[in-house]
């Protein structure tokens, strides 16, 4: 098939809808973005930064920098501001009638739905719709507020606000038949909640919820640093007052110390409303075929949908901005391989697979079907591997990982030979380990969940307590099996407890599972401090006191045959280890884990290099497939993608002096040596940030004819000149422009691939002709997706300020997110 | 905290999880919306919600039934208007109050009324011979002052068209209510009549959660109105009873009565559509705003009635908020202002909706349960409310237009 005859109708330009548009364009394929708002970017344009001294990964500037993306790619048309009449199948094309600024008739050869989600409307809830107050907003207009920096104006300067954060309206609710958590609710109230702390040091936060859903690794270490600096109160309201207190809004909660109820008045109360499908999802799903879910999201598996339909992002229910554009990545690539099926795996490179485990054992099966030779590296650990029939390299050790993407060699050492290989990627999926200790004394009465679910049924006990969070937040996938199994032991008449902190519902049906559990009677005991759980011995049974938090600390007593408890999750040995070979940081917990979200979720810095399971993220069956579906859409896009992420700059031959700074500094590793020890840069593995090219003490490096260079010369005599980042300060000032935001007409924004390209003579240029003030404008700490290459910048300003002593007015770096169009325009005077 | 207690499944936990409609406190989230939303507000006493779940869903009988909690709850279901699994309050309350452990925690009051009605058939003791004394000498006064000879207040007469059951009270400290119910029912130009045999429109069997009791109670009124062969019992303005008695009487009796079942208000607004009878709201100039009972709205769905009614016989309606689904109780249901030891607590459970009142600066409120009317009128003398407080029924009688 010849490139681009192919075309592809993608309905919805959110997240995700972007997401597969532009990587279907990278498959050679033809795409027809619809949208019905006048703008790109859904829901996620609309969401604000949350980053404070550091980003904070929401992903929300990651939408921003898709619609720069893919807006003006030749083979990509949007239609905005159109809708959507007629979907038919004729002759197995589909033929689509919309109309925008005027009728159309789109013929395409496949559809993928990614219509997103809207924001729950609080008024539907009826005790929620009287309480129209200005006062009383959602996270939605939050965000809003935060973007458009009105926040300040709303509550005042440095006051000592009160804002109260009223979680799962809208959600884990049967009776608006949305018994399911809406996932991310809890994640953005809290992210919003050290925004706030951030932007008003006196801020006092109460976050009201039923039971936080603390899910994943990222965010348990986010809610650990938050949680002394917020109130969590358990009790969600449904009913806010005004007018008992002047210019504040009251709620009524439980008092803790007593049986009672108390008033507690706030300047702001915020209502963390889920997530629903968008209003055309209804209607569209049916055009196309797809019967909706009870709740109307199209969760049915990939498989069941009819053929050349695709679905894509919230559409499938609840999903964070950065699983958004990995499920748009994923579908994307199905669709790809859907119609190239065959004629894909020749001249596919070996994959390295690292890993002995169940996860590595799934990440090779699934490659190999894909069509890429695996290379697989067990190290013996697990047992896994080497029980599939899956060729691998046995007592396998990596010994150092050369080169870059598409072109790495891999050495290590197998038994006592030592080998060498070639290979086009890596995937680390070397899991994590797992270890049963049971508590003292109790080696009969308790096992591990995985024992307890291998245990045949006739020898299940009448009575068991599943102990979860012992080890602090439980892992996701303990916490649904557990719920699946207690619900089906009291179903058998059997005597259930489950003792937790949380009991975390992850994915869309959980809370099904959690509300089955309860009904059939499955009995959930909170307890904060696992310290006041005691155990005791009788005869055959373990006696459990422990102290319920439900009951403001009463001691309940209760008695089983057999206790139950999750294992404890770790790091696995190697990882440090398998870490500094492959130049990658591990994160606080000690797993592997790319710093950056624009890497997410299972990419790294250096191009061709995966994380799959539960070596890096906190996963359960599910997210392993579309990790994996995912990592296959990675490496599509690596073989077929030739130019790498930008434009690579070139070392000059002559002018070189191999001092090799460029070789140290590359935060993508995209640069080799060669054989004379001359460095070279890798175009496949370079994201052209351009930092080498501002280290170079040499001034070896730079655009291939030196045409290209970055303009410092201000022909239009602006006073103020400002280095924009291609990936937030550019984009944030197109966001300006979109808002009607005026930024006046002595401003010069100069582009630039990365503030990290800004060297000290650039920056000064601008100061030596007309210009008054510089300005760099470069992502925030974390958010740079050339690591630290911005700090780069940074401490190039500080330098030149220090050293010419320069005022904060002449040169500046202001950290911005694509997102943050009012905090630049503000910045700039 | 205090010692321990054991957590086993007991029949109240047993119970009220195989309590299919609303009382399934098994599935309680222990979200705490509920407490978000008790009649009580920030009150100093009154139950937590919440917290009367959980004990109920961890079986927790001692604890429950030593708890005050479970009669300060006024039944009114407001807490659980917005639960998301959809339990009612009142069936778990109701159920721990039937708990024998909690027997000594029954006012007693209401353990002597319900005897007396089992025995008697009135709670107030009112026996037969007392009703017809009564009711003769009612009558013959009734008709004096309708100039009208045929104007009687019959009772026992078979075949009648209704069958009025007034509240205990109509037949002893406010008789002039029943003269109202009276001359409303002469102009609707059918027979009607009252029973001698079961005089009494409550039930408190409900409010000491016992089905046994609440079951005789509603047998009692049934077997007498079919035995009488009405084509309608009309109920007097009284919460809890319609809720017993309309809402909830297939469930309790296990069958459909042989006749319909109404609310005053709802008949008179009947006769009114049907153009037999006429008001002239010239004789109600004042703005009157409604109390909607929580038996009758929230626990029983009927909030239009009253409210066109009253809007036909007053000049201005004006509405409290919130009101309807999230009215807010008046302070003395659940059996409290049967308790005459309780005025000083129903002062304070009532504050909510004291305040409420003297935010909308009404002089006139009307509401259809005698019991809240009851407790509004103490209200607003206790907080010095200068408002006056009448049924909806009444004022209809008083608007009534003579053919
Ligand atoms: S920089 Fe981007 S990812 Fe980081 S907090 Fe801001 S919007 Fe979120
Ligand atoms: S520093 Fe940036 S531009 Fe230079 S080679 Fe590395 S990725 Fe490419
Ligand atoms: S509202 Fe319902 S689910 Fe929530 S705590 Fe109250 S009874 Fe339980
Ligand atoms: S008084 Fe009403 S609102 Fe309060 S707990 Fe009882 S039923 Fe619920």
């Amino acid at each position: 098939m010849s490139e681009f005859s192919y075309t592809v109708l993608v309905l919805g330009g959110g997240a995700a809808g972007l997401s597969a548009a532009l990587n279907l364009h990278e498959q050679g394929l033809r795409v027809y973005l619809v949208e019905l708002e006048d703008h790109l970017g859904g829901n996620a344009l609309n969401w604000a930064c949350m980053a404070t001294d550091a980003c904070e990964h929401c992903g929300a500037c990651l939408g921003a920098e898709l619609i720069d993306k893919v807006t003006g790619l030749e083979h990509v048309s949007i239609f905005l501001k159109t809708r959507l009449n007629s979907l038919t199948k004729n002759n197995g094309r589909f033929e689509a009638s919309v109309t925008g600024d005027k009728n159309l008739t789109i013929k395409a050869d496949a559809v993928v739905l990614a219509t997103g989600f809207s924001p729950f409307d609080p008024s539907l809830l009826s005790s929620l719709a009287c309480a129209e107050s200005e006062k009383i907003i959602t996270t939605a207009q939050l965000n809003q507020l935060i973007k458009m920096e009105k926040l300040h104006t709303m509550l005042g300067e440095n006051a000592s606000v009160d804002i109260a954060f009223i979680q799962c309206i809208g959600s884990r609710n049967r009776k608006l038949e949305k018994d399911y958590c809406s996932q991310v609710c809890c994640k953005i109230s809290f992210r919003h909640a050290n925004k706030i702390l951030h932007l008003f040091a006196n801020a006092n936060i109460t976050i009201y919820h039923m039971d936080l859903q603390i899910i994943g690794k990222q965010f348990r270490s986010f809610a650990k640093k938050l949680s002394d600096r917020v109130t969590l109160k358990q009790g969600v309201a449904a009913e806010i007052l005004q007018d008992r207190v002047k210019g504040k809004v009251t709620i009524i909660h439980e008092d803790e110390t007593k049986d009672a109820r108390q008033a507690s008045h706030y300047d702001m109360a915020v209502l963390s409303v889920g997530l629903q499908p968008s209003e055309k999802t209804a209607e569209i799903s049916k055009m196309a075929g797809i019967a909706p879910d009870g709740w109307g999201f199209l969760s049915g598996s990939a498989q069941n949908l009819p053929q050349g339909v695709y679905t894509a992002g919230a559409v499938k229910g609840p999903t964070s901005i950065v699983e958004a554009i990995q499920s748009g990545a994923i579908a994307a690539s199905r669709l790809a391989n859907d119609i190239a099926a065959s004629s894909k795996s020749a001249g596919k490179m070996p994959v390295a697979v690292f890993g002995g485990g169940s996860d590595a054992v799934l990440v090779c099966k699934e490659l190999k079907q894909a069509g890429y030779p695996v290379i697989a590296l067990d190290s013996g650990r697990d047992a896994a591997l080497a029980d599939s029939g899956i060729d691998h390299f046995k007592d396998a050790q990596a010994l150092a990982v050369k080169g870059v993407a598409a072109n790495y060699q891999l050495d290590f050492r197998t038994g006592k030979q030592i080998r060498s290989e070639k290979v086009g990627a890596i995937v680390v999926a070397t899991g994590a380990a797992a270890n049963f200790e049971a508590p003292e004394g109790l080696d009969r009465h308790a096992m591990s969940l995985d024992a307890f679910l291998e245990m045949k049924p006739e020898r299940i006990p009448s009575s068991v307590v599943f102990w979860l969070d012992r080890h602090g937040p439980e892992w996701k996938d303990y916490a649904g099996k557990t719920l699946e199994a207690a619900a089906k032991m009291a179903g058998e008449q059997k005597r259930v407890y489950v003792l937790m902190e949380k009991m975390l519902v992850h994915g869309l049906g959980r809370q099904k599972d959690y509300d089955a559990a309860r009904k059939k009677g499955v009995k959930f005991i909170r307890v904060n401090e696992q310290s006041g759980i005691e155990l005791a011995v009788k005869g055959k049974q373990v006696e459990i006191t422990a102290p319920d938090e439900l009951l403001g600390g009463q001691h309940l007593c209760f008695t089983c045959d057999l206790l139950v408890i999750p294992k404890r999750i770790a790091p696995a040995g190697e990882t440090q280890r398998l870490a500094s070979i492959l130049q990658q940081s591990v994160d606080q917990e000690g797993f592997f884990q790319s710093a950056n979200t624009r890497h997410r979720l299972i990419g790294s810095p250096r191009r061709g290099l995966f994380f799959a399971g539960a070596c890096h993220d906190e996963i359960d069956g599910f997210d392993l497939k579309e990790e994996i579906a995912a990592i296959k859409a990675g490496l599509d896009a690596l073989f077929l993608n030739k130019t790498g992420n930008g434009q690579p700059p070139v070392i000059g031959r002559q002018t070189c002096r191999q001092c090799l700074t460029c070789y140290r500094i590359c935060p993508h590793r995209a640069i080799i040596l060669q054989e004379t020890n001359k460095p070279l840069i890798v175009d496949q593995a370079c994201f052209g940030c351009g930092l080498c090219v501002a280290s170079c003490p040499a001034k070896a490096i730079g655009r291939d004819e030196d045409q290209d260079e970055i303009i410092t010369s201000n022909e239009n005599k602006a006073h103020t000149f400002v280095f924009a980042c291609q990936r937030s300060g550019a984009l944030a000032v197109k966001e300006a422009k979109r808002l009607g935001l005026e930024l006046g007409d002595t401003v010069h924004i100069e582009p630039v691939s990365c503030a990290g390209r800004v060297s000290i003579e650039t920056m000064l240029k601008p100061l030596f002709g007309a210009a008054k003030r510089v300005l760099v404008a470069g992502c925030h700490n974390g958010n740079c997706r050339s690591g630290d290459s911005g700090e780069h910048a940074q401490k190039r300003v500080r330098f030149i300020k220090n050293e010419l002593a320069l005022s904060l007015s002449e040169l500046d770096f202001i950290p911005v997110s694509a997102n943050e169009p009012e905090k630049l325009r503000k910045k700039i005077p | 905290m205090g010692k321990a207690f054991i957590l086993e499944n007991t029949p109240l936990s047993d119970a009220l999880r195989n309590c299919e409609q609303g009382g399934n406190a098994a599935e309680c989230l222990n979200c705490g919306i509920c407490s978000s939303r008790c009649s009580w507000f920030e009150g100093q006493s009154g139950p937590v919600p919440r917290k009367i779940v959980r004990l109920a869903q961890l079986g927790a009988n001692d604890l429950l039934a030593n708890s005050s909690m479970l009669w300060q709850c006024m039944l009114c279901n407001r807490c659980t208007e917005e639960c998301p699994v959809g339990i009612r309050m009142d069936r778990v309350v109701c159920k721990a109050r039937s708990l024998p452990q909690a027997g000594s925690l029954i006012p007693e009051d209401i353990k002597t009324g319900v005897k007396t009605r089992l025995e008697v058939g009135d709670v107030n003791g009112l026996t037969e011979e007392e009703f017809v004394e009564t009711v003769e000498w009612l009558s013959e006064e009734f008709a004096d002052e309708m100039g009208d000879p045929n104007a009687v207040i019959a009772y026992n007469q078979k075949n009648a068209k209704f069958l009025y059951l007034p509240n205990p009270r109509e037949l002893g400290a406010n008789v002039l209510h029943l003269t109202a119910m009276a001359k409303l029912f002469h102009h609707f130009g059918q027979p009607w009549t009252l029973s001698s045999k079961h005089t009494d429109v409550t039930n408190w069997g409900y409010f000491v959660g016992d089905d046994d009791v609440a079951r005789k109670m509603a047998h009692q009124v049934v077997q007498d109105a079919e035995a009488l062969g009405i084509d309608t019992l009309v109920l007097s303005e009284c919460g809890h009873g319609f809720f017993v008695l309309k809402t909830l009487i297939e469930e309790l009796i296990g069958r459909k009565p042989a006749f319909r079942v109404a609310a005053i208000a709802q008949i008179v607004l009947e006769m009114t559509e049907n153009a037999i009878i006429r008001f002239d709201p010239d004789k109600l100039p004042e703005p009157a705003a409604y109390h909607d009972p929580c038996n009758l709205g929230r626990k029983s769905g009927v909030y239009d009635a009253p409210r066109k009614l009253l809007d036909l016989c007053c000049k201005q309606v004006i509405e409290l908020t919130p009101n309807r689904r999230h009215a807010i109780c008046c302070g003395g249901g659940g059996g409290i202002l049967q308790d005459s030891t309780s005025k000083k607590l129903r002062m304070v459970s009532g504050k909510p909706k004291a305040d409420q009142i003297r935010a909308t600066g009404v002089k006139y409120l009307a509401t259809s349960c005698l019991s809240c009317h009851r407790q509004l009128t103490e209200l607003c003398k206790h907080y010095e409310l200068e408002v006056q407080v009448d049924t909806v029924a009444s004022l209809a009688s008083k608007a009534l237009v003579s053919n």
